[in-house]
């Protein structure tokens, strides 16, 4: 559609001759009907789209050039006309699409009507120009690309800000959330005791029975430590991660223990976790020196029928984070990084 | 040539450019004829992992309904601006940019929320349903009818999620809105509801295999809707006689 030679332009132009005085009186008509000739050229309905939707005037291109296209239309559509009233029979046998309806007089009269008014086609050809690119109609492929990247460039900024603002803005209160979420875990598997005029302080644990990156919170009481709350993790369930948290009292027995995180199967394996009943409460109160496994493989404890791999992965790796903190020197622990 | 393009261009025995699709019927197609869920079949994703209880499913429906809207508005306000080589990488960047203020938020805020919905908040950025509709409406058309089209594919997206985690929970677990209060606030927590105890349930429709199953069903049940409509507004037109 672009490449369109001007020779056929011409004839476009000269079948289309009758269709800008269909309207008969409005002569800006001019300007659009030669164009949707070109249109109907097209070898397709995309191609015209193509042309006609690319942002940076198509539509201007296809009048035959960048250079004021819309006023050398005005007067190829005035030459046109010319042509039109010359041999009139000619341009009544072209298949356009309205011409059977228009006669001589009337053409004649939208001809004046141009040349009386050539900037009003113009005028509305380019403001047609400008809503279809950004640019307007005299690009150059360098300009298109330094425009793009800067767009791409000015909105990334932008973007980027916004995105600094919310976190800005946002940060503060994950935070708190965060501490209030621990606090709450913490004040509900430890005794009340053990809580008192306490200081928490967090460590990292890294053993291959609790596994890595686990987190130890001591309450130190004058010194003394008066209780534990560790995370620990297992890969003896149906999925992992499957991380568990407990507390511990001073002598280094399980208090209360609960699920941290689970994806075990839905309705079988979270049948341990605390919504579901109090599974978990069996363990309360064992040391080191029960034998934690469950009793079909020779343990102490019970296990859920529907969830045996779950209960067992409980059990046992509870057991395990019990004799890793029993292996433990508090000292030796690296604190947690703050986030 | 984009026919809801204001443009002079008349093609004969095509529709009439200056007669747009009306406002209502640009936002009612997304929620029922063209709806993501149920007919375009996009965003299953998130759609299926997430849809394990209506409480998840709606606060993942609301999220993505909030940055479908904000997109499309957003893209289309500033379509003009936009060169069509460079487009795809500014949507993807808005997007993300979305997705992320809103994550930051419902982290912030919803904390609950956002534990429940994990992966599949940050994940709304490849969710072809956004990136659908600012290529297909936002690109083109101006900020009013986009924000519709968003609104309603949004929506229609949010409750099929709604109706596919009810089904699931109900099935699976004897339960509806399970956890509302403490995911969407004290408000919501009148909602939950225990409607048979859990020894009876459906366990298949928790898991990964149910939600293929009640979406399949709920895919038939519109299709068998849609038929039953086209065949009446078929038979209205023949002649009884000539009926076999």
């Amino acid at each position: 559609m672009e490449g369109m030679n001007p020779e056929d332009q011409d004839k476009k132009l000269a079948g289309a001759d009758s269709a800008p005085v269909k309207a008969g009186t409005e002569a800006q008509a001019a300007a659009p009907a030669p164009l949707a000739d070109a249109a109907k050229a097209a070898p397709s309905a995309d191609d015209a789209k193509a042309g006609a939707d690319a942002p940076a005037g198509g539509a201007a291109k296809a009048q035959g050039g960048p250079a004021e296209p819309a006023k050398t239309q005005a007067q190829d559509g005035a030459k046109a006309m010319e042509m039109a009233k010359s041999n009139p029979e000619d341009a009544a046998n072209k298949p356009s699409k309205a011409g059977d309806r228009v006669s001589k007089k009337d053409a004649a009269q939208a001809k004046a009507k141009a040349r009386e008014t050539p900037a009003k086609p113009l005028k509305k050809e380019a403001k047609d120009d400008a809503s279809k690119g950004p640019l307007g109609r005299k690009e150059h492929p360098f300009l298109r690309a330094i425009y793009a990247g800067l767009s791409l460039a000015v909105i990334s900024a932008a973007c980027c800000l916004i995105v600094l603002k919310a976190d800005q803005a946002t940060s503060a209160v994950i935070e708190r959330n965060e501490s209030e979420e621990i606090a709450k875990t913490v004040s509900k598997l430890l005794p009340k005791e053990a809580m008192e005029n306490a200081k928490f302080q967090c460590h990292l644990v890294d053993d291959a029975r609790v596994g890595r990156k686990m987190r130890l919170y001591t309450s130190e009481k004058e010194g003394i430590i008066s209780g534990y709350v560790m995370t620990y993790s297992t890969n003896r369930g149906y999925a992992v991660p499957l991380v568990l948290i407990a507390g511990f009292t001073a002598d280094k027995k399980v208090y209360k223990a609960d699920i941290f995180i689970s994806h075990e199967t839905p309705g079988l394996g979270d049948k341990v976790d605390r919504n579901h009943g109090d599974f978990l409460d069996m363990m309360n109160g064992k040391g080191l020196e029960a034998n934690w496994d469950v009793k079909k493989f020779g343990g102490d404890f019970d296990y859920i029928t529907g969830s045996t791999v779950t209960s067992r992965a409980v059990v046992t790796a509870t057991g395990d984070a019990l004799s890793a903190l029993n292996d433990i020197n508090v000292q030796d622990l690296k604190p947690c990084r703050k986030r | 040539m984009n026919i809801h393009d204001d443009s002079m261009i008349t093609v004969e025995g095509t529709k009439d450019p200056s007669r747009k699709t009306p406002l209502l019927k640009v936002f009612l197609r997304g929620l029922w004829s063209e709806n993501p869920g149920l007919c375009q079949l996009l965003g299953m994703c998130p759609l299926l992992a997430v849809s394990t209880s209506a409480v998840s499913a709606l606060g993942l429906g609301l999220a993505t309904l909030l940055v479908v809207c904000l997109s499309s508005l957003i893209i289309s306000i500033l379509r003009r601006f936009i060169l069509r080589e460079v487009r795809i990488p500014l949507y993807v960047v808005l997007i993300a940019t979305l997705v992320t203020v809103v994550r930051a938020y419902t982290e912030a805020y919803y904390p609950d929320l956002y534990s429940s919905l994990g992966i599949y908040l940050p994940l709304i950025v490849t969710n072809c349903i956004i990136m659908g509709r600012a290529e297909a409406v936002a690109g083109r058309e101006n900020p009013l009818r986009s924000l519709l089209d968003a609104a309603g594919t949004g929506l229609g997206f949010g409750l099929v999620l709604f109706v596919l985690g009810s089904i699931r929970e109900i099935l699976g677990a004897g339960t509806w809105m399970a956890g509302a209060g403490t995911v969407l606030g004290s408000w919501a927590s009148g909602l939950e509801t225990v409607l048979y105890p859990s020894d009876y349930t459906y366990l298949v429709a928790i898991l990964p295999p149910g939600g293929f199953f009640v979406l399949a069903l709920l895919i038939a049940m519109k299709n068998a809707h849609a038929i039953h409509a086209r065949n009446r507004r078929e038979n209205r037109f023949r002649i009884d006689s000539v009926r076999d």
